[in-house]
């Protein structure tokens, strides 16, 4: 048998493998994914009526330590009209606020290499009304590319 | 035979475009998961090295000098990337890079530099396969030689410096690879880019004894294909030259995507020896996978 002939036959051998890989993979896959998609993405208080929702969430960055980015969108709403501000808990930072409102919507761009708090309060208090976190998680717990991944040759 | 070829280029792409469908399915429903997990320990030192394992599908094609006539080639594989640290002993596999499994021990270690004395078995064809230096080696023919090395890896911020020293220690063939690569990365958004350019030195053994063509071997019907018969080659050493551009992005938690670009030059030394049909002095490969981080 030349080393063309073998040649051809490993190639065969190997589509024979890649068949047989997509299938065990996808098998594999499957055995991870979750029987039902928890959907909720809300925290609100006792009341069913006042509510603050971001979406999506989480930031997801490769590895820690990186900053993390992600468009997001709160929305809120309340029983009743009044001056209510976003504030970012964790920054303390009040993102946006809305007079005589009961329900608003406000979309950023978030940068952040930590999970951020984000509550409603009615404006100049500093009580939360409804709470929302936008988490920032990552692959890799390691802040370096890994040493194995440094090759070329 | 037409119909041959349609087949075999068609399959890889078929794989490619079920992975994608699948992992596109998947994406939200992992989303979900995420939540349900918790962020990720925060204790870790930030400079550690990682234990970690993923698996996952790739698919690659590439083209380059060939023992045949066809220069290219393609196809989809399962990887498993990871590594394990114990008291400075570790085992890692890369599978993207094409090595094999790497024993190791991490004889320094600090902030900015890493020196790791290494121990593997399926150093040589792998990688060699795997960069189009001499492709279509078939493991049938040639034994897995023992190979001890060290490397060097250095961190100065966003750059890396790794130099690499490989001997076959069982003496099937006494080759020597040195190889030096720098590298940098860096984040837009939550992309992860990397660029590495390097260079590689080859002994004269390494290359001879996989692409040499003794006295008694000329003979073989293997070399039927050159008119007038093949002449007996003995391979000198060689360098080469390598980049890579790729890019890694976080799909979600635990899935992860990357697309890696590879130019490599192969020296004369190794293209002269009448094995090559193809003599082409650069190779070339594109990788894409989707691996799943456990």
């Amino acid at each position: 048998m030349t080393l063309i002939q073998q040649d051809k036959k490993t190639r065969v051998e190997i589509n024979l493998i890649t068949r047989l890989a997509i299938p065990i993979f996808l098998l594999i896959v499957c055995w991870f994914i979750p029987v039902s998609a928890k959907a909720e993405t809300t925290k609100s208080n006792s009341s069913q009526l006042v509510q603050l929702k971001v979406t999506p969430k989480p930031c997801v960055a490769l590895r820690k330590g990186q900053k993390c980015y992600l468009e997001v969108t709160f929305s809120w709403q309340h029983p009743q009209v009044s001056n209510y501000c976003l504030v970012n808990i964790t920054t303390n930072k009040t993102m946006r606020c809305w007079k005589q409102q009961a329900k608003g919507e406000f979309s950023f761009d978030f940068q952040s290499r930590q999970s951020n708090n984000f509550a409603l309060r009615i404006q100049e208090s500093t009580t939360d009304i409804a709470q929302a976190t936008i988490p920032v998680a990552w692959v890799y717990k390691s802040s370096k590319r890994a040493k194995s991944t440094w090759r070329l040759f | 035979m037409n119909n041959l070829k349609i087949k075999k280029s068609l399959i890889p792409c078929l794989n490619l475009a079920v992975i994608i469908l699948a992992g596109a399915s998947f994406s939200s429903t992992c989303f979900a998961n995420d939540i349900t997990h918790s962020v990720r320990s925060d204790t870790e030192q930030a400079g550690s090295t990682e234990n970690y394992l993923e698996l996952g599908i790739m698919y690659a094609e590439g083209s380059g000098p060939s023992f045949s006539d066809e220069g290219n080639w393609d196809g989809t594989l399962l990887i498993i990337n990871g590594s394990y640290n114990w008291n400075g002993l570790f085992v890692e596999n890369y599978s993207e890079s094409g090595n094999g499994i790497v024993f190791g021990y991490n004889a320094l270690n600090n902030d900015n530099w890493s020196l790791d004395l290494t121990v593997t078995t399926e150093w040589w064809q792998k990688n060699f396969d795997n960069n189009g230096r001499y492709p279509g080696i078939n493991n049938q023919y040639y034994s897995e030689p023992l190979t001890v090395g060290g490397r060097l890896t250095g961190y100065l911020g966003n750059n890396a410096v790794q130099f690499s020293v490989n001997q076959d220690a069982t003496g099937d063939h006494n080759g020597t690879t040195i190889s030096a690569l720098i590298g940098r990365s860096w984040q837009v958004r939550n992309w992860n880019f990397h660029g590495i350019v390097g260079v590689e030195y080859a002994s004269a053994k390494l290359n001879d004894y996989y692409v040499g063509v003794s006295e008694a071997r000329v003979a073989s019907p293997r070399f039927d294909f050159i008119e007038g018969g093949a002449s007996a080659y003995e391979a000198g050493d060689s360098v080469s030259f390598s980049t890579e551009f790729g890019v890694t992005y976080p799909l979600t938690q635990d899935w992860v995507f990357r697309a890696t670009g590879r130019v490599v030059t192969i020296a004369d030394e190794i293209t002269d020896s009448p094995y090559y049909v193809i003599k082409d002095s650069v190779a070339t490969s594109f990788r894409t996978s989707l691996t799943y981080v456990f």
